[in-house]
């Protein structure tokens, strides 16, 4: 049933068809350019191997298939993380005199900073939907199968994230101010 | 619609900002690694520590977690019970249920892909989707439905009338339906809506699914205030017992004017029901339909 001849999505091709929705996708959920660049990697690392493994899998919308394996590196980078940072903070405490410096960390006067900020204060959850259906510009149906929800969970969860994240922004804003009229 | 289209645009600025386009270089290599890794067979299969600890301290991390959030969820009572009131004699096979939107036109954000409560209007997707789904269920269960899916909304943005003139337009309706026929002055009738409040009042749980939650609204100056408040409270009462957390309880709306009435005083079993909020989706108000429809059901064979 399957030919052989269905093949002809190569790696290199999926790769040059992908890459780019991949790298926005972790780019914005790790909110970093090092982490998005090797978890891009590691993405398609895994696509070749699961490709091997399980050529059936290439039936399905190649766009949500490989989405959906960013998505299982971006959540389990995410834990990684967690997990470093709690003990870094205890790490950084203990040393005296260790400040990072506020100046390099408020010099974001850009809204694209603002609202990369914003997206990843929020929930894993609520992240996932709003990258996947903001940033990718997936289609709802394209979410639920990447997520793996139904599509009224990516409905709601998409609707709360954008009431927070304009919300969290307008607050900002707010802050900024404040900040300004206090020196 | 200003807000989510704003939205949109600080989302597609993002999008195709330098920031999330990947390194030309980087491309480049990973590509080249790729190709490299493709022809030669894999076999270096590294077991990472990091990982293994993390999950172990996590799965206990997490658990703990989790029931503490659990434990702080408690679930809102509604005013109480009157457990002695003996209610008019309604029996199902004889009940007619007539189900009518006087704001036909009441959406929900999430499926419309908006933010502000007042933007909560749609003329396709809406709380008549709602009453349909009510009107199933009831008709499983083998009760006769009228659901009167006019959109008086609409007829009124044509008219110029107002929020309250509105009632006007469901009354001509309601009053045709009574004219037909003697008997259909004992039919239950539901105005069904939603509420302005956010998610946080009109969301529950009910079997690990998000479930729209349930108010029934009054109007007590007429003369059918009564018999109203005693079917109100059977089914606030039931809903209670059955499925705790979904009902908000009766809410009585005290007015002078003789015209705010809902139309309640044309049936002595009258009521509007807030079914969910703007914030709610289809999903979770068809799980409340389901809801009303299995209590209106047990009220009726009592």
């Amino acid at each position: 049933m399957s030919k052989d001849s269905e093949h002809s999505n190569s790696i290199e091709e999926l790769y040059d068809l992908y890459h780019v929705d991949v790298y926005r996708f972790l780019r914005t959920f790790t909110g970093n350019e090092s982490d998005a660049e090797d978890l891009t990697q590691e993405t398609f690392m895994q696509l070749m191997k699961d490709k091997q493994i399980n050529s059936l899998d290439q039936k399905r919308n190649p766009k949500t298939w490989i989405l959906t394996i960013a998505k299982y590196k971006a959540i389990d980078h995410h834990r990684k993380r967690k997990f470093l940072i709690f003990f870094q903070d205890k790490i950084i405490n203990q040393i005296p005199g260790v400040n990072l410096n506020p100046d390099l960390i408020t010099s974001k006067n850009e809204t694209k900073q603002e609202l990369m900020d914003s997206i990843n204060s929020l929930k894993t959850d609520q992240k996932l939907a709003v990258v996947l259906r903001g940033i990718n510009e997936l289609s709802i149906s394209e979410t639920a199968s990447v997520l793996n929800w139904s599509e009224s969970k990516v409905k709601t969860t998409y609707h709360r994230a954008i009431k927070q994240l304009e919300k969290s922004m307008n607050c900002e804003i707010k802050g900024g101010i404040l900040h300004e009229d206090a020196r | 619609m200003k807000m989510q289209d704003e939205m949109r645009n600080k989302f597609s600025n993002l999008r195709n900002s330098k920031d999330l386009q990947p390194d030309p270089q980087f491309i480049k290599q990973t590509r080249q690694n790729l190709i490299q890794n493709s022809s030669t067979p894999h076999s270096n299969k590294k077991t990472h520590l990091l990982p293994i600890f993390s999950v172990m301290l996590l799965i206990p991390l997490c658990t703990i977690l989790f029931l503490s959030f659990n434990s702080l969820e408690f679930i809102n009572t509604t005013p109480s019970s009157s457990n002695n009131l003996k209610t008019t004699p309604v029996s199902k096979n004889e009940t007619k249920i007539y189900i009518y939107h006087t704001h036909s036109r009441e959406s929900f954000l999430p499926e419309i892909e908006k933010t502000k409560p007042e933007e909560a209007f749609d003329k396709k997707l809406n709380v008549v989707d709602v009453g349909s789904y009510l009107s199933s269920y009831l008709e499983e269960h083998n009760f006769k439905v009228k659901h009167d899916q006019t959109d008086f909304s609409g007829v009124a943005i044509e008219r110029g009338d107002n929020y309250h003139q509105i009632y006007e337009l469901s009354k001509e309706n309601l009053t045709k339906f009574l004219n037909k026929e003697p008997a259909n002055k004992n039919a239950i009738f539901l105005d069904i809506h939603r509420d302005w409040v956010d998610e946080s009042a009109t969301t529950t749980s009910i079997n690990g699914k998000e479930t729209a939650r349930i108010i029934f609204v009054l109007s007590s100056n007429h003369k059918n205030y009564e018999s109203n408040y005693k079917l109100a409270n059977k089914l606030n009462d039931k809903l209670q017992e059955l499925y705790p957390g979904v009902s908000r309880g009766v809410v009585t709306k005290e007015s002078t004017n003789s015209k705010e009435t809902y139309n309640q005083e044309l049936g002595s079993n009258a009521l509007l029901v807030n079914i969910g909020g703007v914030d709610n989706t289809l999903d979770e108000e068809k799980r409340a339909a389901k809801i009303l429809a299995d209590v209106l059901k047990k009220i009726l064979e009592e």
